[in-house]
């Protein structure tokens, strides 16, 4: 029997796979077609205090190996999660990690201490959002500003609190030791990488808002040199994230340094992408004479 | 929705550009209704990453058609095909055309590659006993794939080609008004570029019902990334699982 379990400062999970936030909204439409309940835990998208409508389309470009993407955070809002959502997600008996986004600080603490006082197994703060005007990125990619709102949303909640980071930066560790010191219990990455296309016959951007979000297989070096970056620099557990596609990128994450991974951009194109890898993770150990997951996790010889 | 790996039946190419796939897949076939899309891994490259949608074309029994133009990466290694090959495909996805509703006469207009839902649904007007006209307008003679087929399907069929190699010469959009007049319909069904849907839903507006089918650079195909939406008055919708049919009247073109 191998031992896929691990635990994220609190958070047990049976297995170290999850799903990226904004690529599977609050699980319902792909409970249709895969088993929820055999995930590690689900990241929801990002939930913000009011309904935000999102950016003007066109929104998504396929690029090489990869997707640009620039939704705009588009969600109900957290009353409207806590309803509905909320409720559906815990019937699969998985942890249930909400991702939060705001404008500014008052609405990062807001949202987050609603979800605290709803008691979902985690928060996950995303400073590293490329796609919206206030809030997301500009406080990812500025030591001091993490370190703020990381620490005005720890006092206000009582659950594991994961920041997400954002690779569009000079210096990731710095990013992740300012996060850390203020309070993050878990660090999750990398977000998107900010770029852009330009379609040739009319000379306009590929998208409305310009520029956008990379993700998918065309990032997940520089996913994993950054875990490898932020797992020398810090002792807080890592979920590891960019382009996994099949198990065998998974192993890459965790031999870096990640506790955990998620899988996001290939939900669109196997939307049982995480459980395959699940399986495919066992197989690997058991191939390689391992008894438990956490036998691999840093083990790179760099 | 199902996640089905499909065989492919054949591959039959129509003109140069534009393929048939026959594809079993029983359950598919059984409950997809016209207007609806399946969404298609085009192989297990990690290039090109997304599936594609494409609207059902027809069914049979057992088994269902896609009408594929060949313009990308994507549609080019589908082009390539052959019997017995599979493909994993996600489906039948998204609201269809709402067409059992009470009126007597439809007039469905296509433009170019926009014909393939409209096929699978003049048939189902026809099984309804309802009478049904068709604008069909596309570059050249060769891009009417569908004509042979329609011809047995329709009353009537008003072609309209750019060139002027086969039917009245210009814009399908120019015509769209003698169409209107000649059939009188009322109730309008048309997919094609979304120039001409506009003009069309601009030209029906307060006349008589229209439904138009769009098309939208699609992620997950099944609503959750929020990739494909379009403008409408009750704010942003999702193409995939809100659409691919709208009322016309629902747009913010």
């Amino acid at each position: 029997m191998i031992d896929l379990s691990v635990d994220l400062a609190g958070i047990r999970m049976k297995n170290p796979v999850m799903v990226a936030s904004g690529t599977f909204a609050c699980g319902r439409e792909y409970s249709e077609i895969t088993d929820l309940s055999k995930l590690g835990a689900v990241v929801t998208k990002a939930v913000t205090l009011k309904r935000r409508e999102g950016n003007s389309p066109p929104r998504i470009c396929e690029t090489p190996s990869g997707i640009l993407n620039s939704i705009g955070l588009q969600n109900k809002g957290v009353d409207c999660f806590l309803r509905e959502d909320l409720p559906f997600l815990r019937g699969f008996d998985i942890p249930v990690i909400v991702n939060v986004a705001g404008d500014d600080i008052e609405e990062y603490v807001a949202v987050s201490r609603r979800l605290s006082e709803a008691k979902v197994d985690g928060v996950e703060l995303n400073v590293s959002c490329p796609n919206v005007k206030r809030g997301g990125m500009i406080f990812g990619t500025d030591a001091v500003a993490v370190a703020e709102v990381v620490s005005a949303v720890k006092k206000a909640i009582g659950v594991p609190l994961i920041v997400k980071l954002s690779p569009n930066v000079t210096d990731i560790t710095e990013m992740a030791r300012s996060a850390v010191d203020a309070g993050a219990d878990v660090l999750s990455l990398i977000n998107t990488v900010v770029g852009m296309t330009i379609d040739t016959d009319g000379f306009k951007p590929g998208l409305a808002t310009v520029t956008g979000g990379l993700s998918g297989p065309a990032i997940r070096p520089i996913a994993v040199r950054m875990v490898w970056q932020v797992a020398q620099a810090v002792e807080v557990p890592i979920i590891g994230m960019g382009g996994i596609v099949e198990a065998r990128d998974a192993v890459e994450f965790l031999l870096a340094g990640a506790t955990a991974i998620a899988v996001g951009t290939a939900n669109f194109m196997n939307p049982s992408a995480a459980l395959e890898i699940i399986e495919g993770l066992e197989g690997f150990l058991r191939g390689k004479g391992y008894r438990s997951i956490g036998e691999i996790v840093g083990r790179v010889q760099a | 929705m199902h996640r089905v790996k499909a065989r492919v039946e054949s591959n039959a190419k129509v003109v140069h550009g534009v393929h048939r796939l026959r594809l079993s897949s029983s359950e598919i076939a059984l409950e997809a209704e016209p207007g609806q899309f399946v969404h298609v891994l085009c192989g297990e490259n990690r290039d090109y990453i997304l599936r594609r949608p494409f609207s059902v074309h027809r069914v049979q029994n057992g088994s269902f058609d896609l009408l594929i133009q060949v313009v990308g990466k994507g549609t080019t290694y589908l082009s390539q095909l052959e019997s017995g090959d599979a493909l994993d495909i996600m489906g039948p996805i998204g609201r269809g055309f709402e067409f059992t509703g009470n009126f007597e006469k439809s007039l469905l207009v296509a433009g170019g590659i926009g014909v393939a839902p409209l096929v699978f649904l003049a048939e189902r007007l026809r099984e309804d006993g309802k009478e049904t006209h068709f604008l069909y307008g596309a570059a050249t003679r060769e891009g009417l794939v569908c004509l042979e087929d329609l011809s047995t399907v329709v009353q009537k069929v008003f072609s309209v080609t750019e060139d002027g190699s086969f039917g009245y010469e210009g814009l399908l959009t120019e015509f769209f008004g003698e169409a209107f007049q000649e059939y009188n319909p009322d109730r309008i069904f048309a997919c094609g570029p979304e120039e001409m849907l506009r003009k069309v839903a601009e030209s029906t507006a307060g006349t008589v019902p229209c439904q138009v089918s769009l098309e939208r650079k699609m992620a997950c195909g099944i609503g959750a990334c929020l990739s494909c939406v379009c403008r409408t008055r009750e704010g942003y919708r999702r193409v995939c699982v809100d659409g691919p049919v709208f009322d016309a009247s629902e747009i913010i073109w």
